[in-house]
């Protein structure tokens, strides 16, 4: 998790945006995927991701939950060969397939938990930002208190007390994450708030609504999104971490689960790397492929000059 | 200049406490509403229902929220944490056994991922572009991107169940029992059986000084002082020490304090794959049981080191950077 | 006329870019004589704080200098390893940089980084650093006690003249000035000025002071190169520059400024933009903005050639100069400058 004391000042990347929210705001959104190799990288990752989490049941052999018998034998920890291409589980179940099936979990959570951020992150730290005085204290201090929770052991409580369902711990993440993004907004938001050109329009008569949607916000949404990229990761990870002590939704085959199965099931012990490496390469890829997008937008926010 | 310092901290100092309030609230709130009733470990099934009223008295379970809350704050401001309803002690003193545990890993780890985070993050930005650079790069967001406890996993697989060079789990080997921290600190099976967990802690939590130290070395170097330190003639060595390195640190030590907050949580996990008998492990275990006199502790320790972790690195930003905090006085 | 002490031959500098090779610096050639304070004017752009980077060999990471010579006091600054460089840097060479307030070190006190120049390059001890620091300090005007404060502690001004102490610690034989006083309010401006020449009168200290002030030049130098988009225009005497300037871009630049011989003269900026350094255009690089330019002029490039004792100048239409010069009074001519490019 970057602190949020050690953000940049950010340095205007172009001309302050007057443009509506769609059009002018998205645009430099855009040109990050066109200029960087490696936002690019993490775009197609995720995309394969999608494609795979659409497609499961046509890619998956068997049902992930599914118990394979042969003969009415159950066919558990078979390493990986012809029939089961990544082995099975202590039980029996398709490794592969609860690969493939996790994509699905994975991306769920990533992105519900990235939008959530970015939307709530946003709306927190532009208000507070905008607004100043009694609201922008308040909204600090309960930025404050988020930051003093900690996020697993936060996350299992609140599962523990709401029931084991991936909602609820979306939801749990939800509560906290946007506590970053809240306070670099806010910070952006007060830099931006002194320029001319939103002095200006206040001057002109603009409402309050429509300074912060035409004029601030437009100047911020690069940098929200940089966060929202960030949050992909952190969510993945602290899903596999809440699966992986047990308080994950057990009717869900995530790769945190598969993680938790292995290494109840004494996987180590056994040597069986085909059931507990794959799923935590997986997850590692799906968290660097966040990590890959939000280095393009960090390119642009702060962009470092090639050699100066 | 001093006083601007003081008041600076001085609300800052007001702060934590108003935020370490709100958390306790927000505890106790969640506590009390947790589901599984919190007499189960004391009421047995043949209780009649006058005894378990009774049970009920005692615990104060009965009276109104607003009492229950009182009561809570004032027990938190003694440092009475309640007692746990499984180990039948005082949480505080559950805590108390299992926190060194914890203080020494966790400290060692972040000692280690630090030390090497900076000296690497410096050479990254040294040597910026070179193919070390960019490898390395690549190998640190890894780390960052794998699950900590997957990482553990991997390396109990290796060095562990493979070339049995490690233990498996635990802080020692089988019914021992330590009479003191030292009598821990000096003994070769306690060390042996933290390499593993230290490792993967270590592995983990490096990635954030490693980026952090790079960027900020990457943009000291295209700072003025550092172009004129070179015009002076200064040797590169110095100029990479004196000057950029040591304006490049600052937000380091800032992020290490705020680190310990963040790896004090984390490594609920890293305990738990090492069965390493500290608080996190405490945490899991008694949310698991419902044992939430010990899970409320436990929880509020750590909310507690957070915070005033948070504190500390206002305290020590505003000692090494002499601009920030102090008022500027410029004349003619 | 005895050896210069700097002698830059036919130097060129360019700069790796994205888009291409970006020929920021060509053929650019000038002289400083020992103890005399040559002045390099020219809009922003135009190469001159490049070519002072270059003298000191500290330059952007995408900088090269593929041709030219540098001689300083007979040996050659292009040719010198980093070592050698990195010697003579500071000891016989120093440079106060463009935006000197960033040049100090935040989180070090002033005094503090004084002392570490003067006992890590220079041979003092701590003490006699500590008294030499204070000597600077009351060489630029700088209070003594202010040794122990902190650049954010200072003025602007006051850290344009701690830098100005920094460049003078080690009796350097020349300073590279870069825009010393831009940045600065009028009334600092002058104090500073004051400094520079006090300084030069004292130690016979040689300078290049790059500006695109010209006024700042007429305070303290001696002589004056003119440059623009890289190349060297014109090379005078400050004198003849002021009363005999030849090169039509000096005719335009002196317009530029107010005079207060003549208040009510009108004043004429020169309309444009400077060519672009990417792919300069195959003539005078001056010829789009030039009211006086003809074909000739967009064709061949004009060599630096005598006008002059002690003058240079490169123009085609040098010898017509009288007659420009008159032209070169009227707003008018300078209208058609953007109709001819």
């Amino acid at each position: 998790m970057i602190p949020s004391t050690t953000v940049a000042p950010v340095t205007e990347a172009a001309q302050p945006k007057k443009h509506g929210l769609l059009t002018g705001a998205l645009a430099p959104i855009v040109l990050v995927f066109k200029r960087d190799r490696s936002a690019r990288a993490g775009l197609i990752i995720y995309g394969v991701m999608l494609i795979i989490a659409i497609f499961a049941p046509l890619i998956a052999p068997h049902n992930p939950t599914a118990v394979m018998e042969v003969d009415g034998i159950w066919q558990s920890n078979k390493t990986p060969g012809s029939d089961y291409l990544l082995g099975t589980t202590n039980i029996g179940r398709d490794i592969f397939s609860q690969l493939i099936y996790g994509t699905r979990p994975a991306l769920y959570v990533g992105f519900t938990a990235a939008i959530s951020t970015v939307v709530i992150g946003t709306m927190i730290g532009l208000i507070s930002g905008y607004f100043g005085g009694m609201v922008d204290l308040f909204l600090m201090r309960l930025t404050d208190v988020c930051f003093g929770i900690p996020f697993t052991p936060f996350v299992i409580v609140l599962v523990a007390f709401l029931g084991p369902n991936i909602w609820n711990i979306v939801l749990a993440m939800s509560l906290l994450f946007w506590r970053d993004t809240a306070r670099v907004i806010r910070s952006q938001v007060l830099t931006v708030r002194q320029r001319p050109f939103v002095q200006a329009a206040k001057l002109a008569g603009a409402s309050d609504a429509r300074t912060i949607f035409l004029y601030v916000a437009p100047n911020i949404l690069a940098l929200s999104f940089l966060y929202g990229t960030l949050a992909i990761g952190w969510a993945i990870l602290t899903e596999a971490s809440v699966s992986f002590l047990g308080f994950g939704d057990p009717s869900t085959v995530s790769w945190g689960y598969m993680l938790q199965d292995a290494y109840v099931s004494q996987a180590l012990g056994r040597g069986a790397y085909y059931w507990f490496i794959p799923p935590g390469i997986t997850t590692m890829l799906a968290v660097m492929a966040g990590f890959f997008i939000s280095r393009g937008f960090e390119e642009m926010l702060f962009p470092r000059l090639r050699g100066r | 200049m001093l006083r601007a310092r003081f008041v600076y901290l001085g609300s800052r100092f007001l702060q934590m406490l108003v935020v370490l309030w709100a958390i306790a609230t927000i505890l106790f709130l969640i506590f009390r509403y947790m589901p599984g009733s919190p007499l189960t470990a004391y009421i047995d099934p043949t209780f009649t229902q006058e005894q378990e009223a009774a049970v009920r008295k005692q615990f104060g379970l009965d009276d109104p929220m607003i009492v229950q809350y009182g009561i809570y704050l004032k027990n938190l401001t003694q440092g009475n944490l309640g007692v746990s309803f499984f180990q039948k002690q005082p949480v505080w003193d559950v805590l108390m056994d299992a926190a060194p545990n914890t203080i020494i890993l966790t400290s060692i780890a972040l000692l280690i991922a630090y030390i090497w985070g900076v000296v690497i993050g410096s050479f990254f930005a040294w040597w910026r572009g070179s193919r070390f650079e960019n490898t390395g790069i690549l190998l640190t967001l890894m780390t960052r991107a794998a699950p900590e406890f997957f990482v553990g996993m991997l390396l109990l697989s290796l060095f562990s169940f493979n070339l049995g060079w490690f233990p498996t789990s635990g802080i020692a080997g089988p019914g021992v029992l330590f009479d003191s921290v030292w009598a821990q600190l000096r003994s070769g099976d306690f060390w042996r059986h933290m390499i593993l967990p230290v490792a993967t802690m270590a592995i983990y939590l490096q990635g954030l000084p490693t980026l952090l130290m790079r960027s900020n070395m990457l943009e000291v170097l295209d700072e003025d002082y550092v172009v004129m330190a070179r015009m002076k003639g200064f040797s590169e060595w110095r100029i990479m020490m004196a000057h950029a390195a040591r304006n490049a640190m600052l937000p380091i030590v800032t992020a290490m304090t705020l680190g310990v907050g963040y790896a004090v949580g984390g490594n609920v996990v890293v305990e738990t794959v090492f069965s390493w008998p500290g608080i996190g492990q405490l945490l899991v275990r008694a949310v698991q049981s419902h044992d939430y006199p010990l899970a409320q502790g436990a929880f509020l320790l750590i909310a507690v080191v957070i915070v005033v972790m948070n504190f500390v690195a206002d305290v020590f930003y505003s000692i090494l950077d002499p601009r920030v905090s102090t008022t500027r006085n410029e004349v003619g | 006329m005895t050896k210069p002490l700097l002698d830059v031959q036919d130097l060129h500098i360019h700069y790796d870019t994205d888009n291409g090779v970006m020929k920021a610096v060509e053929g650019v050639s000038f002289t400083v004589g020992a103890g005399h304070h040559l002045g390099l004017i020219g809009e922003s752009g135009c190469g001159k704080t490049t070519a002072g980077r270059a003298l000191m060999r500290v330059m952007p990471r995408n900088a090269s200098i593929p041709h030219g010579k540098a001689l300083f006091k007979g040996r050659d600054l292009v040719q010198l390893s980093e070592d050698q460089m990195r010697e003579l840097r500071w000891r016989e060479l120093s440079m106060v940089p463009q935006a000197s307030m960033d040049s100090l070190n935040p989180v070090h006190r002033v005094g503090r980084q004084l002392v570490e120049v003067l006992t890590v390059r220079g041979e003092f001890s701590k003490r006699d650093a500590l008294e030499r620091a204070s000597e600077l300090f009351d060489l630029v005007g700088l209070s003594r006690d202010r040794l122990s404060h902190f650049p954010h502690e200072f003025s602007g001004g006051m850290r344009q003249r701690a830098v100005i102490a920094l460049a003078l610690a080690l009796n350097p034989d020349m300073v590279i000035a870069d825009e010393p006083v831009t940045a600065l309010d009028v009334i600092v401006q002058r104090q500073v000025l004051q400094t520079f020449r006090q300084l030069q009168d004292r130690l016979s200290l040689s300078v290049i002071m790059i500006t695109h002030d010209i006024s700042v030049v007429a305070e303290t130098c001696d002589e004056v190169a003119v440059m623009y988009a890289g190349k060297i225009v014109e090379w005078a005497t400050v004198q003849t520059f002021f009363n005999e300037p030849v090169h039509p871009y000096t005719l335009g630049l002196q317009n530029a400024y107010p005079n207060l011989a003549k208040p009510d003269m009108e004043l004429i900026s020169i309309e444009g933009y400077p060519p672009n350094l990417l792919n300069p255009p195959a003539g005078c690089r001056f010829a789009p903005r030039c009211p006086f330019s003809q074909e000739r002029c967009f064709a061949e490039e004009p060599p630096l050639v005598n006008v002059g004792p002690d003058h240079k100048a490169a123009c085609h239409r040098a010898d017509e100069v009288d007659m420009l010069r008159e032209q070169a009074k009227f707003p008018a001519t300078w209208q058609q400058s953007i109709e001819n490019g």
